[in-house]
């Protein structure tokens, strides 16, 4: 789908340069508003999907992002970075900046990185690795990078967001946030800051605990914008020891919650990253049908498409409305240049009309 | 629930896995209160029969007293399995993978044998049910302020419990509220239709046998055998909080009452969430020592390599932040491992002695944990299954509510009963050695004995008018002590909710909208409730110190009125230790939900253009009433606390001061009786008493002396005793 993005994109753009170059200084008073029109869109659609990863503590958010890039990323556990938001991107190399709430950046060593997401309070950790860190070997299934270079961390000022950009295929169709709650607030509220931009939200519940009121109230506290489009994911599959009681779950959190999620799928996360990590094919394969996480990734590719859809339809109707626009407003002289030009945007508009959004979630990183 | 037969959870091999509890310093405990109560009952030989009444009432209370021990946690938790892994018991209590437990189940240890194996079943009023269909206080206060609107999410599940309840029980359901249900066996089944919440989509059979009560019951109280926790014991069960279902929370929170200890269920997956905290904040201002964290689940995180560790690490270094002057328990505690290593079932054990359970036993082995070893694959069965139970944390709850039953009981039941004891027969003594003395001087003979004893009979009548009129004055004292500074409190608590609702009405209109202020509010308010209950405990100790002082006021003006009219009482008048502290009230009210934690409230208003003053003077006033309520009902509950409080003082007061005065009248009286009997007239109208009887009787007032002397050295010997309970 790349592809057919960058062409598209790549049409818009050249479309409006000629347009920009046609009209010169003349007619830019009348052209304008359709060029800024045209600018405004490229740029909307010249960005990932933003999907905000949310739950309470520990409902598998890291593992899950995990999981989805293929790499671990983010350390996870019961008690794992309490209080940080957290932007993975994607990057033409890997690094970690620390974004303060002035907007400026920092680069990060994969040690203050550590230090960041996983509080000293809490006591060393041996068990903490992160795939910045030089020391560890890749293990066979799963990627890892070595995060050279940064800063050494000083004082800063207040921590907004913690930028994670990596060169991964996946990155460039979805942006991740993540957000991570701090034990000592009230109940689960991510700033609204967090949710700039939000286009899909993940839910993230743990299946034994699933869909309490606070959850209820911190996920309707979201901005109904960005959870319109939202699917619930019932992790640790695993936890639950009698098939029946599965369905008895899963029928329980449809039934409660109603029309909020487009979908709420039961996963184990833990089976999933086994399966990955399994050296023979059958132990990977049961792992991963066990691990149910193949109607995870189609209900995310499916809400991901759908947003896709969503904007590439979107797009239609603006580039046909500029067209419209564009056979009115241009000057008579230069009508039949005019006409061209509208018909070039009519032609786009319908290519995005048609053109099928569709990404895969399985391409791994070379 | 499985479907195995219920009588399996009551046949045991229970009783190997008992050995592993500690509760030496419970059975310990029994044996105190089993000396107390000898001490009482001997103490009845020797006293006058109305204080004999007095002893009674102190007797029986303390043989009733069983320690309420709460299981409070959020919904899921797994409260009601560790339940049944506690006493032993693994598939009494119903459990399910989504929310089950939706009544308070209250299991009572220890009582009377007859009650024993019984159950019952309360349901709720006509009232009660009409208040919770109404939405309960949460919905029936935001409808008010805003008639337009019905709030969607309490209706709805309003709605469908209304039609549940019809369609398990028929539409002539509401003919059973008000009424219970008494029965006189109990089995797993039985309590699955009561208490637990059930499927949605199971058969609906009216009217028949297996029809379910759960929607309409208000309480099940069951009575069972044995005593896991070596003392008498009411374990109460409850329903999550932090439930969806807001109506259930409202029930859990009001109907809780206070406990003398609280084991907080947290789960390991989640170890102190913020609800979690939530709850345990409105348990700070508690006495310490009632407290105890259990992290539950550790079967399902992955606990090799020191996670364990780390995560109890974890959970101890946030309580300690949070409640530095607390020194609150934590145990790691695996529900299911319990309940397995009690199972018939060998399938069950066989899964779980091949999880993570034996890496975690490795863990604790190596940190040193006493009785922690790797199970061996040459252990029979049996062994392997103990270590499974003390791998579960059982043990150690059981070892850590004993302690802490220990203490609180000694503190607040035994040492107060031995030395009220003490005292009674303290002062026994000293009237029969003051009734011996007067007697002594007399030898029987001339006209002394009639005009005497009626004089000494008439002082001592007038002593009893006075003490009474002393205890009127205390009585005073006492109910306007405490009700004026209960209304105190009330106000200034009432005036801080008012200075937070004018405060967060400016807030209000600074943000500017309903949207944006939701979070700021509602951290806010968390911060008022954990405040207010703050507020309130430490007036409440202030108001109960000041008013242990007032009691020992009164019975130093008591002892001076004795003194004064009988002044060769060789001794003043004892009335004995009484704990340091008063049990506080419970505050359960201020956790309560209010319209203003209810989503449609702020949905509804989430898209108000503006916040002019009108509007943001509503808001005040919705919060203010809010909370005015909560404090009301905060406030009926230390009223009736403080009133029994007031009345268990005075009836000490008086029953010590009669102590002392009534032995002393009946020495006279049985003495002019005796004489009216035994003696004779003789030639001339001469009194005449028999010497023979004379000595006997004074003989008799010295052995009766003798044994009051006796119990009262008795009762310092248990005082002593309880005093090294507590200090160990």
């Amino acid at each position: 789908m790349a592809n057919t993005q960058n062409s598209l994109l790549a049409e818009l753009r050249s479309i409006r340069h000629a347009l920009a170059e046609t009209a010169g200084g003349k007619a830019g008073g009348r052209l304008g508003p359709i060029r800024r029109a045209l600018d405004r869109l490229e740029r909307r659609l010249d960005r990932p999907a933003r999907m905000a990863v949310l739950g309470e503590g520990n409902s598998g958010k890291s593992l899950l992002i995990n999981y989805l890039l293929k790499h671990q990323v983010l350390p996870s556990g019961a008690f794992a970075g309490e209080g940080t938001q957290l932007l993975i991107r994607h990057a033409a190399e890997p690094a970690v900046h620390a974004v303060s709430l002035d907007g400026s950046r920092n680069r990060l060593t994969s040690k203050a990185f550590g230090r960041l997401v996983k509080p000293e309070t809490l006591g060393p950790e041996p068990g903490a690795r992160f795939i910045y860190d030089a020391t560890i070997r890749p293990r066979p299934g799963m990627g890892a990078f070595n995060l050279v270079g940064g800063q050494r961390q000083g004082p800063q000022p207040p921590l907004r967001l913690i930028e994670i950009g990596l060169p991964l295929a996946f990155l460039s169709y979805v942006d991740i946030v993540e957000v991570r709650d701090s034990p000592d607030g009230p109940p689960a509220s991510p700033s609204r800051r967090a949710f700039r931009q939000v286009d899909l939200t993940i839910w993230c519940t743990l299946a034994t605990q699933a869909w309490k009121e606070t959850e209820v109230a911190a996920f309707n506290r979201i901005p109904i914008a960005n959870r319109r489009m939202a699917m619930m994911l019932v992790t640790y599959k695993d936890a639950i020891r009698r098939g029946k009681d599965e369905e008895k779950i899963i029928g329980r959190l449809r039934n409660a919650t109603n029309t909020l999620f487009g979908d709420v799928v039961l996963v184990s996360l833990r089976d999933a990253l086994q399966s990955l990590l399994a050296s023979d094919a059958e132990t990977k394969l049961r792992l991963f049908s066990d691990s149910n996480m193949e109607a995870a990734e189609t209900a995310i590719r499916a809400m991901i498409d759908g947003w896709q859809t969503r904007r590439y339809v979107k797009a239609a109707r603006l580039l046909h409305y500029a067209a419209e626009r564009l056979k009115a407003h241009y000057p008579k002289q230069a009508a039949g240049i005019g006409l061209d030009y509208a018909a070039r945007l009519d032609r786009l508009a319908a290519e995005f009309f048609h053109a099928p959004p569709s990404i895969s979630l399985n391409d791994r990183a070379a | 629930m499985s479907k195995r037969v219920a009588g399996t959870a009551m046949s045991a091999p229970a009783e190997t896995f008992a050995s592993l509890t500690d509760a030496r310093i419970t059975s310990r405990l029994g044996d105190m209160k089993r000396r107390v109560a000898e001490l009482g009952e001997e103490l009845q030989g020797a006293i006058h029969s109305r204080v004999g009444d007095f002893v009674n009432s102190l007797l029986s209370d303390l043989e009733s007293h069983s320690c309420r021990i709460a299981v409070i946690g959020q919904i899921k938790a797994g409260k009601s399995t560790l339940i049944n892994a506690l006493i032993r018991r693994p598939e009494l209590l119903p459990t399910d993978v989504n929310p089950s437990t939706a009544v308070i189940t209250k299991l009572y240890f220890g009582a009377s044998a007859d009650q024993n194996n019984t159950a019952l079943f309360q349901f709720f009023s006509d009232d009660e049910w009409e208040r919770i269909m109404s939405g309960g206080r949460a919905g029936a206060m935001t409808m008010e302020r805003h008639a337009a609107m019905r709030p969607e999410q309490l209706e709805k599940p309003l709605e469908e419990l209304r039609q549940r309840a019809e369609t398990r029980l028929g539409s002539e359901y509401p003919k059973l509220l008000g009424k219970h249900h008494l029965f006189s066996s109990v089995t797993a089944g039985l309590l699955e239709r009561y208490v637990s919440a059930g499927d949605d989509d199971e058969a609906a059979t009216p009217g028949g046998d297996k029809r379910h009560f759960s929607d309409i019951t208000k309480m099940a109280e069951v009575f069972l055998e044995g005593q896991p926790l070596g003392y008498p014991s009411v374990i109460i069960d409850t329903p999550g909080v932090n439930d969806p279902f807001l109506v259930r929370d409202e029930i859990t929170l009001g109907n809780l009452g206070e406990a003398d200890i609280y084991l907080v269920v947290l789960t390991a997956q989640q170890p102190l969430s913020k609800s979690d905290l939530a709850l345990l904040r409105m348990l700070k201002g508690l006495q310490k020592d009632r407290i105890i964290a259990v992290v539950n689940r550790i079967d399902l995180v992955n606990v090799a390599g020191g996670e364990a560790e780390r995560l109890a690490a974890h959970v101890r270094a946030s309580l300690k932040r949070e409640f530095p002057h607390v020194d609150i328990p934590v145990i790691l505690a695996s529900a299911h491992w319990g309940n397995a290593a009690l199972s018939q079932d060998e399938d069950e054990l066989d899964d779980a002695l091949a999880s993570s359970f034996a890496d975690y036993v490795e863990d604790m082995a190596r940190l040193g944990e006493v009785g922690f070893e790797r199970p061996r694959a040459d252990w029979p069965r049996e062994r392997s299954a103990q270590m499974l139970y003390r791998a579960s944390g059982i043990p150690a709850i059981v070892s850590s509510i004993s302690r802490l039953i220990g203490h609180s009981v000694t503190a607040e039941r035994l040492l107060p009963v031995a030395s009220t004891l003490g005292a009674v027969s303290e002062n026994t003594a000293i009237s029969m050695r003051y009734g011996i003395k007067t007697l002594q001087g007399a030898d029987g003979g001339d006209g002394w004995l009639p005009g005497r004893a009626a004089r000494s009979l008439q002082q001592l009548e007038t002593l009893l008018v006075k003490v009474e009129g002393t205890l009127a004055a205390c009585e005073r004292d006492f109910t306007l002590l405490t009700m004026e500074e209960i209304g105190r409190l009330r106000r200034f608590m009432i005036y801080t909710a008012d200075n937070f609702a004018e405060m967060q009405r400016d807030r209000l209109m600074q943000y500017g909208s309903y949207a944006a202020f939701r979070s700021e509010f509602q951290d806010q308010t968390f911060q008022l409730r954990s405040q207010l209950a703050e507020d309130f405990y430490k007036y409440i100790t202030e108001i109960s110190k000041q008013f242990l002082m007032r009691q020992q006021e009164a019975e130093a003006s008591l002892r001076q009125t004795v003194k004064e009219a009988l002044p060769d009482l060789d001794n003043v008048l004892h009335f004995g230790i009484q704990s340091g502290s008063l049990p506080p009230p419970s505050i359960m009210p201020l956790s309560k939900v209010t319209g203003l934690d209810i989503d449609s409230y702020w949905h509804a208003r989430a898209h108000a253009s503006s916040i002019n003053a009108a509007e943001a003077e509503r808001f005040k006033k919705l919060v203010t009433a809010s909370f005015a309520e909560l404090i009301d009902e905060l406030f009926q509950l230390a009223e009736a606390s403080q009133k029994e409080h007031v009345s268990d003082a005075l009836r000490r007061l008086r029953f010590l001061s009669y102590s002392a005065i009534y032995p002393i009248a009946q020495q006279l009286q049985q003495l002019v009786a005796a004489r009216r009997s035994m003696s004779g007239r003789v030639d001339g109208g001469q009194e005449w008493v028999a010497p023979f009887f004379w000595e006997q009787f004074l003989a008799e007032c010295r052995q009766h002396l003798v044994r009051c002397e006796e119990l009262g050295a008795e009762s310092v010997t248990l005082r002593r005793q309880c005093i090294q309970m507590m200090s160990n």
